[in-house]
């Protein structure tokens, strides 16, 4: 499999993605996206935790036992989550306080072990890294995204700034629901501009 | 041989990674615990009404807390009483506590001297839903309790009602919109801690305080 940096890059973010191409990582896409603010936290520790177990992940494939490669996986993907939990409860108690037990499930993110997996394992390291880094952005986007929209319509501020303009909130922009209509919205927005690379049903090349 | 080589490998890997994370923890539980101390005492200076700069570190809390803070122990819990600048008590708290929509709510509650009226109440630890239920922790919500009279004979009637917002009961606070559940569920066990704290008034009146350094 011949990949370039440049293509590792463009599919991680866009063609790829690993929220609304792979429907990877839903959960946290749903608990976390009510506050721009956590969001963006939870989005930097994903991205953290994704290069650095990819790029470690990597380093170790040529002598990891192939049936343990997955308990591998969880153990570095874990060390990692682990110390980032320590660094928010450390120096961002507010952040770590609010956005409580996600932080931790980044371990059980599928975004996480599933790119270890699908592209670490097969992958020299920075080439792996740079797969991590750009799923980590991928999914930024998309949860970034998709915590303006229910900000904006559940509270009426961005980021914590107050809209110009006065309007009745959408209560339901602020819980779960809200977040699986946006989602899907995401979902249909981005598969609608990506309908040119969209390879016809039953023709799909392996 | 195979066999001996994956285990080996697994606890090379497992040794490496736990060092890594007991190495972190080492560097900065220090920290953590520094941030957990202060943001208890925050809660507590808070609910019992004693000011305190809200840049004050760590070490200016506790000298704050350690100079106008008594704390004694009633059936098992702490429970605290504030003096002012000269050495007079102003305010008891007491832990209160119950289960909210999502998990359990602690927080704690401060009474005048005469466990008549209610000085500050603070919510310190939930798992309510961030952005309605969590609002509990905010300023606003908290502030309504302030200087609410408790009626010393409760009958049927709650002591505190959280209710929307053009309702007429006595003793009423704002419940929070779209947090129906959460606001209610606080409406019940404060109103249960309440009972439970009255109750044991002359207990309480009984403690030997011992109070803190005068200035």
């Amino acid at each position: 499999m011949a990949v370039s940096p440049k293509k590792v890059t463009k599919e991680g973010i866009w063609g790829n993605n690993p929220v609304f191409r792979q429907v990877l990582g839903i959960c946290s896409a749903l608990a976390v996206t009510n506050l721009v603010v956590n969001t963006l936290v939870m989005c930097i520790g994903l991205i953290y935790t994704q290069s650095l177990s990819s790029i470690t992940a990597s380093i170790f494939r040529n002598v990891t036992p192939f049936r343990l490669r997955i308990i591998s996986s969880t153990l570095i993907i874990a060390a990692y989550v682990i110390v980032l939990h320590n660094f928010l409860m450390a120096f961002l108690p507010e952040v770590s306080a609010q956005l409580g037990p996600y932080v931790g499930l980044i371990i059980t993110n599928c975004i996480v072990l599933g790119r270890v997996e699908a592209f670490a394992s097969q992958n020299k390291p920075w080439l792996s890294f740079l797969d991590g880094a750009a799923s980590g952005i991928g999914y930024s986007v998309v949860l970034l995204t998709i915590a303006v929209f229910r900000e904006a319509l559940g509270f009426g501020t961005i980021a914590g700034f107050p809209l110009p303009f006065e309007f009745t909130k959408w209560t339901i922009m602020v819980v779960a629901p809200g977040a699986f209509f946006m989602l899907a919205l995401v979902v249909w927005v981005s598969r609608w501009l990506q309908a040119d690379s969209e390879p016809v049903a039953g023709s799909a090349k392996k | 041989m195979k066999f001996f080589k994956e285990v080996s490998f697994i606890f090379l890997i497992a040794f490496f990674f736990a060092g890594l994370t007991a190495g972190a923890n080492l560097i900065l539980s220090p920290r953590i615990d520094l941030n957990e101390e202060t943001r208890q005492t925050e809660y507590l200076l808070t609910a019992l009404g004693i000011p305190f700069p809200k840049t004050a570190d760590a070490l200016q809390l506790r000298n704050i807390e350690e100079n106008h803070v008594a704390v004694a122990e009633l059936n098992g819990e702490h429970v605290y009483r504030a003096y002012d600048d000269e050495g007079n008590p102003t305010a008891y708290a007491f832990p209160i506590g119950g289960k909210g929509f999502w998990g359990r709510i602690e927080g704690l509650l401060a009474l005048n001297n005469n466990l008549t009226e209610i000085k500050g109440i603070v919510f310190t630890k939930n798992v309510e839903t961030p952005g309605l239920g969590a609002r509990i922790t905010e300023k606003w919500f908290q502030d309504q309790f302030q200087d609410i009279k408790l009626p010393q004979e409760r009958g049927k009637e709650n002591y505190v009602t959280v209710s929307k917002k053009d309702a007429k009961q006595r003793n009423r606070v704002d419940a929070i919109t779209g947090a129906t559940m959460t606001s209610s569920l606080v409406e019940k066990f404060l109103n249960e801690d309440i009972q439970r704290i009255l109750a044991e008034k002359d207990e309480i009146r009984r403690i030997g305080w011992q109070s803190p350094r005068k200035k």
